[in-house]
């Protein structure tokens, strides 16, 4: 029962600090304000800081403890400033909410039913695969020991090098600040908590995917969904982003599948219909920066955001856009870089 | 991929690692349809952002020969698949999807096509037999066996032990930890998953000595290949293995147990055994 409240009081926290960070993203960036978008950018803005923050804490061997303090601080602070900057927007959504209903109509019950039956799924489905013998064992024995993956989480053995692999995606690090803030479990933070949370943004930003493809089309967006989640369904082998949607949903590897690659569709779609919003770009930095946080597969990226930007930029023959482009590509050079580094013995990391 | 080689496939590579990717689904296929539907009608909206996704990806990271030459270097065959999450075929498919039912201008007309739709999807695509078949439901809100917890619970009760090295059942063995990291574990996961023929985890030198002690204790506790109980005796005892968790049902329980391992208690699936290795006294 404990564990249950601590699930619950831990799920709404965190959806109230991404929720700050995205507002304050949101109002710096002078965009409308709209909740879906708020969580979603909030959600990469947490990763993307929390990846600068952890990644050079880890390989400073800094305490799980200290970190923890750190990031609070950092937390209590979006969450004060959001209110106090934000807290209007918000008492508006709030009063908006009965005209939400209304322009949705019934497709956001069947939107809703869907996305709450998925995370029904994530959150009831037992899943023993060996992957998360490390992303979730890392996050127990590093709340354990009160260290940052300085203990190989397969045996429990200190490790005399970082893994390089995983060290530098800061996810699993992500749930372990939480487990010790709030003396959740870390099963409990990775496969419920987290599980469920990552379903549901996913959902927002096939939303925003259609609302964007359907030029503002809400009930259109509702509906393709409904329509995404069926099709994720039935895509049944271990590869696809179906099965790690709905049954390795914890892992950072999902995120990269389900959340960092379609935000970059989201970002291409939106500079084919405003090639000179400034905050497309802004945008698909912080999908780049999170994609490294969530998954050392974030090796890809380059790839991703070509695939969604460099045909529109050579065909419109817009090279200057070549500059913002590389910048977003710049968190992924820089983790292939480090890695590819550690690989051929140029550099190690020790972890003691 | 496993199994899936460029060495073994060269240019057939990526048209093998497709065809494991989405296995009998269909969906590549409505995936194409859209696309040709939407360049015969001429639209000239966003959705033409999933044509320069296609064009793209099949000239670099689908290209068989860019490929073969590439990927192999980077020693990214394993994780191929992941290219192939780029392509943007399930939010594609389900924007053709909607447009199509848009069409219709009356609510009934549009319910009906939805349905059609979705007879489509689920006729061309093939179901996450996990969920839809055989759903795993979690037994607790730590979503491990319930016989995990109290088998951690009588380990830690035994003798006190804060951080005893334990032998898991195979099953037990990857979630263990995940649940109480102060189990220390002998037998390390990617020890286990090479011993079982998979290299997927990487590859061990099997004249290591920390591998063939992990390999002697698998070959008893998983595989039930005893053949020479001293050096068993000799295996835990370096590995200063303080517990064993053995599925009730194997054959072997006799050989362990003239091991000097000692029956602490009986779950419904697993013994537990403690094996007192600093008292152990084995013929070198």
């Amino acid at each position: 029962m404990r564990e249950l409240c601590l699930a619950c009081m831990g799920a709404v926290l965190e959806t109230a600090v991404f929720f700050s960070f995205g507002s304050l993203l949101m109002k710096v960036m002078k965009m409308k304000e709209e909740a879906s978008v708020a969580l979603i950018l909030g959600y990469l803005l947490y990763m993307g800081i929390f990846e600068l923050i952890a990644v050079p804490a880890t390989l400073l061997r800094v305490p799980l403890t200290t970190l923890s303090y750190v990031w609070a601080v950092f937390m209590v602070t979006a969450v004060l400033a959001g209110t106090v900057l934000c807290g209007r927007t918000w008492l508006c959504q709030i009063h908006n909410i009965p005209e939400v209903f209304r322009s949705h109509s019934v497709m956001i019950l069947a939107a809703g039913a869907v996305i709450f039956l998925q995370c029904l799924a994530v959150v009831l489905y037992m899943d023993n695969t060996a992957d998360a013998a490390y992303y979730v064992g890392t996050v127990g024995t590093s709340v354990y020991t009160d260290t940052l993956a300085r203990y190989d989480p397969l045996t429990g053995n200190p490790q005399k090098n970082f893994q390089v692999r995983y060290i530098l995606s800061a996810y699993p690090m992500h749930n372990a600040v939480w487990c010790r803030l709030t003396g959740m479990h870390a099963l409990v933070q990775a496969k419920v908590v987290m599980s469920a949370l990552n379903v549901f943004i996913s959902n927002l930003v096939i939303y925003q995917i259609g609302k964007r493809l359907f030029e503002g089309g809400i009930k259109q967006a509702d509906l393709m969904v409904i329509l995404v989640c069926v099709l994720q369904l039935f895509t049944n082998t271990i590869y696809t982003t179906g099965t790690f949607f709905f049954t390795r949903s914890y892992e950072g590897k999902a995120l990269l599948g389900n959340l960092a690659i379609p935000m970059v569709l989201f970002c291409a779609i939106w500079f084919w219909q405003e090639k000179d919003s400034r905050n497309i770009w802004i945008v698909l930095f912080l999908s780049s920066l999170s994609a490294v946080a969530f998954s050392g597969s974030a090796i890809i990226f380059p790839v991703v955001i070509s695939a969604g930007f460099l045909p529109m930029i050579l065909l419109r023959k817009q090279f200057f856009r070549l500059l913002p482009y590389m910048v977003c590509l710049l968190p992924c050079v820089v983790y292939s870089v480090v890695y590819f580094a550690v690989k051929m013995k140029l550099l190690t990391f020790k972890a003691w | 991929m496993s199994g899936i080689t460029i060495k073994e496939l060269g240019y057939g590579f990526v048209k093998a690692c497709m065809e494991a990717y989405w296995g009998s689904c269909l969906f590549p296929v409505l995936f194409a349809a859209g696309l040709l539907w939407m360049l015969f009608s001429r639209k000239r909206d966003a959705s033409r952002v999933f044509w320069y996704y296609t064009v793209f990806l099949f000239l670099t990271v689908y290209n068989p020969v860019l490929v073969k030459y590439i990927v192999l270097k980077v020693k990214f065959e394993n994780e191929y698949y992941r290219f192939i999450w780029i392509l943007p075929v399930i939010p594609a498919i389900a924007y053709y999807g909607v447009r199509l039912i848009w069409k219709f201008g009356k609510s009934w007309q549009k319910f009906v096509a939805f349905a059609v739709v979705l007879g489509v999807i689920v006729a061309a695509g093939s179901p996450v037999n996990c969920l839809t078949e055989s759903f795993t439901m979690a037994e607790n809100i730590y979503k491990i066996p319930d016989e995990l917890r109290t088998v951690c619970d009588l380990i830690h009760q035994d003798r006190g032990m804060e951080t005893p090295r334990v032998v898991f059942d195979t099953t037990l063995n990857n979630v263990a930890r995940q649940y109480d990291p102060s189990m220390f574990l002998v037998i390390n996961r990617n020890a286990a998953i090479y011993r079982s023929g998979s290299t997927v985890t990487g590859t061990f030198d099997e004249k290591s000595v920390s591998y063939k002690r992990q390999k002697i204790i698998m070959d008893v506790v998983y595989y039930q290949q005893q053949d020479d109980l001293n050096r068993f005796q000799r295996a835990l005892k370096y590995t200063k293995t303080d517990y064993l968790v053995v599925k009730i049902d194997l054959p072997n329980h006799d050989f362990i147990r003239s091991a000097g391992c000692e029956t602490v208690a009986v779950t419904e699936n697993y013994v537990v055994y403690y094996f007192d290795w600093q008292n152990q006294v084995i013929e070198e």
